[in-house]
């Protein structure tokens, strides 16, 4: 080519066209090789040179296929170069610099034609680092799948391992844990190492010149040995190392988040190595990684072992509430049977002594034994009421939609007939809402409320009960208000505790435990209970159903 | 041997003062001129089956009162040998006991009781529960013919 030919005929476009390249073509942060259509290289940019480690004119001496090894992909180029035409290509492959080490490399291909032959420009990329990233990234999803799993803890360690040795075809590495109790380091994953090599080394202590990794867990540091054949921390595993072909051990302690000594990672060599700073980013990560997993499944295992704890603790309790509440049922059972046969025979023989000695005994002696009756028959209603009472916790809720106007006027129509037909009752049932609940138990609390309303109005020349619904937003309100010896607020709290009364005996009769088995059930159905009153003007309880 | 030889009542009470109450309403009543009272399960039993050390022959009372909590046989088991038996099956057999506890009267139901009664500890009311129980087991209820085996 006679270059004084051609640029006398370049017009002055196209020689701006040329300057404008070659300011592209040199200062591009990307190497730039040019070649001909046989391979021959006709032009190497500075950064093309500093990458492969030739001069320019060396370069220029070499066909492009030189530069690749393995497989002559680009050797075979004018096979293939017609689709250069059609678009860019580009490729992936090794390439090798002047010192002989080998790189991969990423190709932009594409072809131009000058004074009507083809050149090609390929523009080459070096990736190994990014290749490493993807190499780590595909790695580390793939352990992290496994930590997500129920993958075991050597597996894992055996992956991280293997991991970081793809990082660097030429390691091998391993990892040792740290024993507390006996400070030594027993072997986690070596796949890279010989079994022998493994077992020697499996158990050796935590101390100052113990070999890299002993070493490293004592010093909490870093701990690069070089070369295994001079290095004093190796003079006692030398043999051990050189028979399982390794003379260079980089080792990194593995520390927990909160500093705690785990374990270590270790990269071994085949031949005497000092760590670049790619090496000692890859050690690090290493180490990081593996205490990431270990924590993990440390984690994991003491999480396991507190649910384990849990439900055994879970198990017992409930085995001792069944028994407490087996014994209760017991004891109930008994109550109901073995105190109610005495109360019999006092209230019995009391009768039999007024029917048979009725004649020998004065008013005092028939009086004194109608009190023992009468006692009697008042213990016999408290132990109905408490068996009542402790059976309610127990029994099953059954919820069921509850017509509750209809359970009011049947509660009181069955109440009534046990007054006396000149008792003047005046009973108001509102329209009231229906609700969900257990049809005995709520049975059970409106009966306690009539009852109740019946009782404490009896001396009134006529007793008014009224009994209304109010639905709020969550739950629905149900109030029986009379018009009878009302109480005193002040001792409103004391209401609805069991045994408590606020009323004498003699006055009106009972035994406290009606209005706590009211509260109970209230409770338990998840509703409230009021009570509101005035002393010798009436009463008004409620109680509140939830809205479900 | 004719029907009068047995008693028209058999009680079976362990408790002295429950069985004196219930001998005493039922005689108040003028409802019965017999009554045989047992103490325990294990009587009930050898007394209606003939099996007992005495060697009685076999009897057959018109009506049983039975205990639930008796000494070593209780009440559910004399009942339920009662009640699987052909010979005393027919014989109606009432309940009486303190409890309210809805396991015994389910068992006691199922085993073919004839009536469950919870005895009231007031006497009057007692003695009236005895009084109505007399009448209608023993006066109102026609029992089937004895069969000849």
């Amino acid at each position: 080519m006679n270059i004084n030919d051609s640029q006398s005929t370049l017009s002055a476009m196209e020689r701006q066209q040329q300057q404008q390249y070659r300011a592209y073509f040199d200062g591009n942060a990307d190497g730039i090789l040019v070649h001909d259509n046989s391979g021959r290289l006709t032009d190497a940019n500075v950064e093309a040179c500093r990458v492969l480690g030739y001069a320019k004119e060396e370069l220029l001496q070499m066909n492009i296929a030189d530069l690749e090894t393995g497989l002559g992909i680009i050797a075979a180029q004018n096979e293939w170069a017609g689709l250069l035409k059609e678009s860019a290509l580009i490729l992936q492959r090794d390439f090798q610099k002047k010192d002989g080490k080998a790189f991969p490399v990423e190709i932009h291909y594409r072809s131009f034609d000058r004074d009507g032959a083809a050149f090609y420009e390929c523009i080459i990329k070096d990736v190994t680092e990014r290749n490493l990233l993807r190499i780590r990234e595909r790695n580390r999803a793939q352990i992290l799948e496994q930590l997500a799993g129920d993958v075991d803890i050597f597996t894992i360690m055996g992956s991280v391992v293997r991991s970081i040795e793809e990082e660097d075809i030429n390691s091998i590495c391993t990892i040792l844990l740290h024993d507390k109790a006996t400070n030594t380091l027993t072997t986690g994953a070596a796949p890279g190492m010989p079994d022998f090599y493994n077992e020697a080394i499996d158990g050796i202590s935590v101390g100052e010149g113990i070999g890299s990794c002993g070493s490293a867990a004592f010093s909490k540091q870093l701990v690069c040995v070089d070369n295994i054949g001079t290095h004093p921390y190796w003079a006692a595993f030398k043999e051990l190392a050189f028979r399982a072909g390794v003379q260079s051990c980089w080792s990194q302690p593995i520390l927990s988040g909160t500093g705690d000594m785990v374990g270590t990672f270790a990269i071994y060599h085949r031949e005497p190595r000092t760590p670049q700073k790619a090496d000692l980013d890859r050690i690090a990560y290493g180490a990081r990684f593996a205490n990431l997993a270990i924590e993990n499944r440390r984690i994991r295992a003491e999480l396991l072992e507190h649910k384990n704890h849990l439900e055994q603790l879970v198990a017992e309790r409930t085995q001792a509430l069944i028994h407490a509440n087996e014994e209760l049922e017991t004891f109930s059972y008994s109550v109901s049977h073995d105190l109610r046969a005495p109360l019999r025979a006092i209230a019995g023989f009391s009768n039999i002594m007024l029917e048979d000695y009725g004649d020998k005994l004065d008013a005092e002696g028939q009086k004194t034994l109608n009190v023992i009756v009468s006692n009697a028959l008042r213990m016999g209603t408290l132990i109905d009421d408490i068996l009542s009472f402790s059976k309610l916790s127990r029994a099953e809720k059954v919820n069921a939609p509850l017509d509750m106007k209809q359970m009011f006027r049947s509660v009181f129509d069955e109440l009534v007939k046990q007054e006396s037909p000149e008792r003047k009752i005046v009973f108001e049932l509102g329209p009231l809402a229906p609700a969900v609940g257990d049809q005995a138990m709520i049975t059970q609390v409106v009966t306690n409320f009539i009852t109740n309303a019946l009782k404490y109005s009896r001396n009134k020349p006529e007793t008014r009960i009224e009994v209304s619904s109010v639905i709020n937003d969550h739950d629905i309100v149900y109030t029986v208000k009379d018009n009878g010896a009302g109480f005193d607020e002040k001792y409103r709290n004391k209401l609805f505790k069991i045994f408590s009364r606020l009323h004498l005996d003699r006055d009106f009769e009972g035994t406290g435990i009606g209005l706590s088995i009211v509260k109970k059930v209230i409770d338990r159905h998840g509703g409230t209970v009021h009570a509101a009153g005035v002393p010798d003007q009436g009463a008004s309880f409620s109680f509140s159903l939830p809205l479900l | 041997m004719t029907i009068k030889e047995y008693p028209e009542v058999l009680l079976v009470e362990d408790r002295e003062e429950d069985a004196t109450l219930t001998i005493r309403a039922l005689k108040k009543y003028n409802l019965i001129n017999e009554i045989k009272w047992l103490e325990d399960g294990q009587q009930a039993l050898d007394y209606l089956f003939g099996t007992g050390p005495e060697k009685v022959l076999q009897a057959i009372p018109k009506l049983i009162l039975l205990d639930l909590k008796l000494p070593r046989v209780n009440g559910l088991e004399v009942l339920e040998q009662i009640k699987a038996s052909d010979v005393l099956r027919s014989i109606p057999v009432i309940m009486m006991t303190s409890s309210k506890e809805d396991v015994d009267i389910q068992k006691a139901y199922s085993l073919g009781v004839n009536s469950y009664i919870v005895k009231p500890i007031d006497f009057m009311s007692f003695a009236d529960c005895v009084k109505q129980l007399g009448m209608y087991w023993l006066m109102l209820n026609q029992p089937p013919k004895p069969t000849q085996e």
